[in-house]
């Protein structure tokens, strides 16, 4: 233990302690709310520095440093290490920069937003998450500030909560990121049954367990895939692109989409050894690195443009990455999370800017001007041909039709994907009584995702899913541990207050969006609270139990595992999408024009006729 | 309905799209155009129930008003009493929209057209797009899809009737619905096609479009989209609208707010009659200097400051064009841009040779990078990004930490070259327009300014000509801060030649012999331009001043950078972020940190509080506060007997101010719908608008940064003229007749009898009534 450690400590504590602050949202004054900000992040800034020289004096080698353990159990130890390296330090220099720059930039250009405080509330969110993810040393810790991340993109692309627009891409934006969590999770639950404790990595254990370990790297690598926005979700991040300019400037532009890139940098340890692996990172870096220029190229809108721009340079990353070269992949993000900072950040003024240009005179001579590709061959029937392929994103999953066939494809399985888990089940092995849970576990999940439905509805689907699920773990075996158990009560009580909170709404579908939250703000925010625990988020007492569960599942089998993760990703997307339908998306204001006899009240309590 | 009854049918229902042309073209005009031709209220009315908007604002708003005592009781309660209960006419269904329901393949023509359209954004061009109309180019690109049956029809025309065929409508209501509603559901990209239909030159780069193209792609798609889309799109659809009932007490809350400040005014100004200000000038003495300003409301309070500063001054107003009305290009752009209010068009052309601007090669390279192709590439990137990665981490901190340093402003700092400007006819043409005016134009242009604004009386031995323009950055709603009399673009060049014409020679000598008006031989003319940002003032061809009027030039000089001073403490006021009681340094640093922050959504507050416009004597409103409010025309009643030259004003005048008001009390009564919502969260779109997120519907009207601060309050025109010779000027313009007749404006008339006692009227019903504001 030394300087650094502590420093470590109050790094993390800080904004972590100011989001908490802004989240409850005591404080009226922009001014007061700033002043936090400003000394939160400044500090935040200015301890990275000292932290950074500190290492470089002692000499720059990868410390780590062990504080205690957060959880014992038979399963799994849950320790509390830090540790620090030069990759870390280097995104965590470009995080508090990015943080510095875009707080200052946000305190004028947020004033008189609603939401002001909500807003530097998830930017410090964001910042605790990418601390945690840059000097993290296990994967559980590493695996809170990737959740964490995740929730703040996931806020601030629904910042305008009376649009549907921006909250129906949270929603899809949210579904993917929890794809990749869901991925950390299982390649940190792999670490678990392998290592035993937390994942401080043994190498002498990688060689007995390669099977594992290779099935727990594929899982970082799709992690990384997700929060990056490579290929296949390259087109989710123009979707992304719908908060305030700082906040998709710091998330889109530079943080969020290369952490991608800084983990497969900070495990390369884990995965690196494997041929297959560094193949398949860079093939998806390269495809992405291929398909996004293309798809940006024909986009019309700046922001939109530069999303591609930046995802193209991240498709190179993880190539680069793949070969070994990360270093070099790290200076690139480096220098290309500042560009994209900067070309968000002045993307209002292309019109000027373009308008000059385009009248220009001299424009022909200046040949990096808004020069057109003028390949020539766009008007031929391949260049229509390729055109209109761009104009549906290639057919990627979120392109412009795409994404309402996935929804509507998922609900339609329900039988037969329930039917078809119930064979499956059959035939390796499991007793009838396992076998039937998890079918009807897969039907129930399944329905969850049909949105028509009222809420109450899925939300009983979600708990009976969840619930069989859970049981079909219990079949076999009876020596649970106390922790498991404890556990599963919590995640059920947890969704009966979810039953609870919706039974005192009025029973409506969460396809189309209510704007309950004028009316029933104490229920919408409750629906919001149980969204958070149920998610395992690292706020939330489930976090341990998301993980300490799935680890049961696996253990008692694949198939029971794959279950329990698929009951808690669509569990947590329907759970987010009832929040966010039910409670906002409509201006109420509107709705709750006063009546005519309201109106006669005000007049007849506040101004006196004749 | 046949193809011509269609054509009808399409053409009736795009008077009901917002008519806002591209961004960089911004101009100020009615949010409620296609409703002109109702009275106001119902007006308000009819387009709420069609766009599903707010007619007026909410009753809690109105209350929060009335608590901070905008809205006074005893005139609130005046109104609730006088409020009547009309049954509120049933409008027929085909013409009420069905907003919420949008089409699933709205998403693809967004990318269609905002990809079609591109005026330079995207690297890749349309196919076609140079050539082919839109129908036409989508054809070429869908060529081969069998299922799209509907493409094969020659014209877009025969492609709705067929689409309208094929979904079975033959009814012609139902497919006047049908119409509608495609039209409305992307209503912002709709009105900007009919824009550009109508006014090809609105686009730098010439793209054929029309609202029949885009209906005849829409309807096909849909068809062919809708089978795969099974489920709704909420990715953009629109929200749901709760009806908005007891209209007329919301009426009653609008025109006690309306008459509440009305009578402000008139209190305001009718202090200045009881109490004679000492410092206006005595009739007979000669000023010793003469400036003539826009009159745009942001002057007001400069004028104020000015006159205070400098005692020998007198102060004119007249739209900031100068009388010169024209297009203009700088011999460094490719188009010319109109020069003068919108409902003039204008029949010369002035080139100007410009000289190099200041900024530096390598700045304005590092920009172009910034928004340019090179560094979006996959290897480009690579190339450039060592070099640009570095350079931006400098830019950002400099940009974030410094404000003041940042290097490019855009708006009025680029335009002061002082080229030399080619204002005179010397027999060239450019296309059917001459190049320059005869001394006879010009002579005419002078005389008509001088005799407006009576500046013919006497003239002081220094004439300025304070024009007005912007500066700002990264800020797409530029062109909107500019002067609305110069169609959007700053006055200089208008300034600079209308003063070159009134110093010319020749035009002085016709002026003499013509029109009777003699310019004293000593009398110059100096134009100037005043940036309303950043409160700096900047004067033209100062070399030229006769060095007899070097001193009083100077002292003008310097009392205008005093009053600049306490303009800026003025406008700090009203900014929650400005220093409080600021000393003038602070002041000024503080409007210049707001034109070049690249996080300032307020580089200024532009039109906002905007409520009355004066017509008459400056002694009028000299010296009274009003509070940057007041749109000040320059008008002598007594040298218009007959009425012509208030015809004259009042023709521009009106549309110009009473559009301004109007876009400005509709975006706030409706952020969401008649205006474009935060500007936060702003993309930039194919260079002619901006949206929210990477897909979605163009936003039209004014963010709620532009308007968060203004009261909606109709214009109320004050005339200082005989109401019989107002009524009949207003009696025999029909067009200027109906804004005030359906209320779209109020209308006020000062007459002052011989012990300068003041009587107020106001038109109502037909006619001019006593008014009497301070019962």
């Amino acid at each position: 233990m030394n300087t650094i450690s502590y420093l470590l400590v109050l790094l993390l504590a800080l904004p972590a302690l100011l989001a908490i602050v802004l989240s409850v949202n005591a404080f009226r004054s922009e001014k007061t709310i700033f002043r936090m900000v400003a000394s939160v992040i400044g500090i935040h800034f200015a301890l990275t520095i000292v932290i950074a020289a500190l290492w470089f004096a002692h000499g720059s080698h990868p410390e780590s440093f062990h504080y205690g353990d957060l959880l014992v159990t038979q399963a799994a130890v849950f320790p509390f290490d830090l540790s620090i390296d030069g990759y870390g330090l280097t995104y965590l220099i470009l995080c508090s920069f990015s943080a510095l720059v875009v707080s200052r930039f946000s305190r004028f250009y947020m004033h008189r937003e609603d939401g002001y405080s909500r807003f530097f509330a998830s930017v410090c969110m964001m910042v605790v998450g990418l601390d945690l993810i840059c000097v993290s040393s296990t994967l559980d810790l590493l695996f809170a500030g990737w959740e964490l991340l995740g929730l703040a993109s996931f806020f601030l692309i629904g910042f305008y909560r009376n649009r549907e627009q921006p909250l129906e891409n949270s929603l899809a934006v949210f579904s993917v990121y929890r794809l990749g969590d869901l991925a950390l999770l299982g390649s940190t639950m792999i670490g678990h049954l392998v290592f035993r404790a937390g994942d401080r990595l043994d190498m002498t254990l990688v060689g007995q367990n390669a099977h594992e370990l290779k099935i727990a790297a594929l899982f970082l690598v799709i992690a990384a895939t997700c929060k990056s926005a490579q290929f296949p979700f390259l087109n989710i991040l123009p979707r992304a692109l719908e908060g305030p300019t700082p906040s998709s400037a710091i998330f889109y532009g530079s943080l969020s989409v290369h952490a991608g890139v800084l983990l497969l940098i900070r495990t390369h340890e884990f995965w690196q050894i494997y041929p297959s692996v560094r193949i398949l990172i860079g093939a998806i870096g390269l495809l992405s690195a291929l398909l996004a220029p293309a798809l940006g190229r024909t986009m019309s809108n700046l922001k939109g443009q530069i999303a591609y721009a930046t995802l193209a340079q991240v498709g190179l990353m993880f190539c680069e990455v793949a070969c070994g070269f990360n270093r070099l992949a790290m200076a690139h993000l480096v220098l290309n999370a500042i560009l994209r900072i900067h070309q968000l950040l002045l993307s209002p003024s292309v019109v000027a800017h373009g308008l000059k240009v385009l009248a220009d005179r001299d424009r022909e001579t200046s040949k990096h001007l808004f020069d057109r590709m003028n390949m020539g061959w766009e008007n031929s029937r391949l260049g229509r041909k390729i055109y209109r392929l761009t104009l549906f994103d290639f057919g990627l999953p979120f392109g412009v039709t795409q994404i309402f066939q996935i929804t509507s494809l998922l609900s339609s399985l329900q039988i037969a994907g329930g039917v078809a888990i119930f064979i499956v089940a059959l035939g390796s092995g499991y007793r009838l009584v396992e076998c039937l849970l998890v079918g009807v576990a897969t039907t129930l999940m399944l329905r969850a995702t049909d949105a028509s439905k009222a809420a109450i509805h899925s939300w009983i689907c979600i708990t009976g899913a969840f619930s069989s699920s859970v049981f079909s773990l219990f079949v076999e075996t009876r020596d649970h541990h106390r922790m498991l158990m404890k556990i599963v009560a919590l995640y059920l009580a947890v969704l009966f207050a979810g039953l609870f909170t919706l039974s005192r709404l009025p029973l409506v579908n969460s396809s189309e969006y209510h704007g309950l939250n004028e009316r029933y703000p104490g229920a919408i925010r409750a629906l919001f609270f149980i969204f958070i625990i149920f998610i395992g988020s690292p706020v939330s007492p489930l976090f341990f139990g998301e993980d300490l569960l799935l680890h049961a599942g696996v253990e008692h089998g694949l198939l029971p595992g794959l279950v329990m993760a698929g009951v808690m990703f669509f569990g947590a997307i329907t759970s987010a999408r009832i929040w966010i339908r039910l409670g906002h998306g409509v201006k109420t204001q509107r709705l709750d024009l006063p009546s005519a006899a309201r109106l006669d009240d005000l007049r007849s309590g506040r101004l006196s006729l004749n | 309905m046949n193809l011509t009854e269609l054509k009808d049918s399409i053409g009736e229902i795009s008077h009901r799209l917002p008519s806002q042309g591209p961004i960089y073209t911004f101009i100020h005009h009615n949010t409620l155009h296609a409703f002109q031709h109702l009275p106001f209220q119902k007006a308000i009315q009819e387009a709420s129930r069609f766009y599903g908007s707010k007619s007026l604002l909410t009753l809690q708003e109105y209350e929060r008003l009335l608590d901070q005592g905008r809205i006074k009781r005893s005139v609130l309660e005046r109104k609730l009493a006088l409020r009547m209960v009309p049954s509120p006419k049933p409008i027929d269904d085909a013409t009420s929209s069905d907003a919420g329901d949008l089409p699933a393949v709205a998403p693809l023509m967004v990318r269609l057209v905002s990809q079609f359209l591109d005026q330079g954004i995207a690297h890749w061009p349309f196919p076609q797009a140079d050539s082919a109309s839109f129908y036409d180019a989508v054809r070429g690109l869908f060529d081969g899809e069998d299922d799209l049956k509907a493409f094969n029809c020659p014209t877009p025309i025969e492609c709705i009737a067929f689409n309208l065929d094929i979904r079975g409508l033959t009814d012609p209501g139902a497919q006047t619905q049908l119409l509608t509603r495609f039209l409305l559901s992307l209503r912002g990209w709709a009105g900007t096609i009919h824009r550009i239909e109508n006014d090809p030159t609105l686009l730098v780069k010439a793209r054929k479009i029309s609202l029949e193209d885009w209906l005849a792609v829409y309807l096909t798609l849909d068809l062919k989209f809708r089978r795969r889309a099974l489920h709704r799109d909420e990715t953009l659809s629109d929200r749901k609208y709760a009806v908005v009932d007891s209209f007329e007490t919301l009426w009653a809350y609008q025109t006690a707010l309306e008459e509440s400040f009305y009578e402000k005014v008139a209190a305001t100004l009718k202090e200045v009659n009881r109490a004679p200000d000492a410092s206006v000038p005595a009739t007979t003495a000669t000023p010793k200097v003469q400036a003539i300003f826009c009159i745009d409301d942001r002057e007001c309070s400069f004028r104020r400051h000015l006159e205070t500063e400098f005692s020998g001054l007198e102060t004119f107003a007249y739209p900031g064009f100068f009388g010169v009305d024209m297009f203009y290009q700088r011999d460094n752009e490719l188009f010319p841009t109109q020069r003068c209010p919108v409902v003039l068009t204008p029949k010369h052309l002035v080139i100007e040779k410009t000289r190099p601007d200041g900024h530096s090669k390598s700045t304005r390279a590092h920009y172009h990078r910034i928004h340019g192709a090179k560094t979006k590439t996959l290897l480009g990137g690579v190339a450039s990004l060592p070099y640009e990665g570095i350079r931006s981490a400098i830019s950002l901190i400099s940009d974030v930490f410094f404000p003041e340093q940042h290097p490019i402003t855009i708006g009025v700092d680029e335009v002061l070259t002082s080229g030399e400007l080619e204002f005179e006819f010397k027999g060239k043409h450019s296309g059917p327009l001459p190049i320059g005016y005869t001394i006879e134009e010009m002579g005419a242009r002078v005389a008509k300014l001088l005799r407006t604004t009576s500046l013919d009386r006497k003239m002081a031995p220094l004439v300025l000509a304070v024009a007005h323009g912007s500066s700002s950055v990264n800020n797409p709603y530029f062109a909107a801060y500019d002067c609305g009399a110069c169609s959007g673009k700053p006055g200089d060049p208008n300034s600079r030649i209308f003063a070159k014409m009134a110093n010319h020679p020749e035009v002085r000598k016709l002026l003499k012999d013509r029109h009777g008006i003699s310019i004293p031989e000593g009398t110059w003319f100096v134009a100037a331009i005043h940036n309303t940002t950043e409160d700096r003032i900047h004067y033209f061809d100062v070399d030229e001043i006769p060095s007899g009027l070097r001193v009083d030039f100077d002292s003008f000089k310097a009392a205008a950078e005093r009053a600049l001073d306490r303009n800026a403490i003025e406008r700090c006021q009203r900014f929650e972020l400005a220093p409080q009681n600021p000393t003038p340094r602070r002041a000024r640093k503080h409007v210049l940190n707001r034109a070049r922050a690249i996080f300032e959504p307020r580089p200024e507050l532009n039109h906002a509080t905007n409520a009355i416009g004066i017509i008459g004597r400056r002694t009028l409103t000299r010296n009274r506060f009003l509070d940057r409010r007041a749109f000040l025309q320059s008008y002598d009643p007594d040298a218009d007997p007959g009425g012509e030259v208030l015809a004259g004003i009042l023709g521009p005048f009106i549309p110009v101010c009473a559009g301004i008001n109007l876009e400005y009390f509709f975006s706030r009564i409706d952020p969401d719908v008649y205006g474009a919502g935060t500007k936060l969260p702003h993309n930039v779109a194919s260079m002619i608008g901006v949206t929210n997120g990477a897909i979605g519907d163009l936003l039209t009207g004014l963010p709620i940064q532009m308007t968060e601060i203004h009261d909606p309050l109709r214009l109320l025109i004050l005339i200082e003229q005989k109401r019989d010779i107002i009524a009949k000027v207003l009696k025999s313009h029909r067009e200027l007749f109906d804004w005030v007749d359906l209320g779209w404006v109020h209308m006020g008339a000062i007459e002052t009898d011989d012990n300068g006692q003041m009587s107020f009227f106001r038109w109502k019903n037909d006619d001019f009534q006593h008014w009497r504001p301070d019962r």
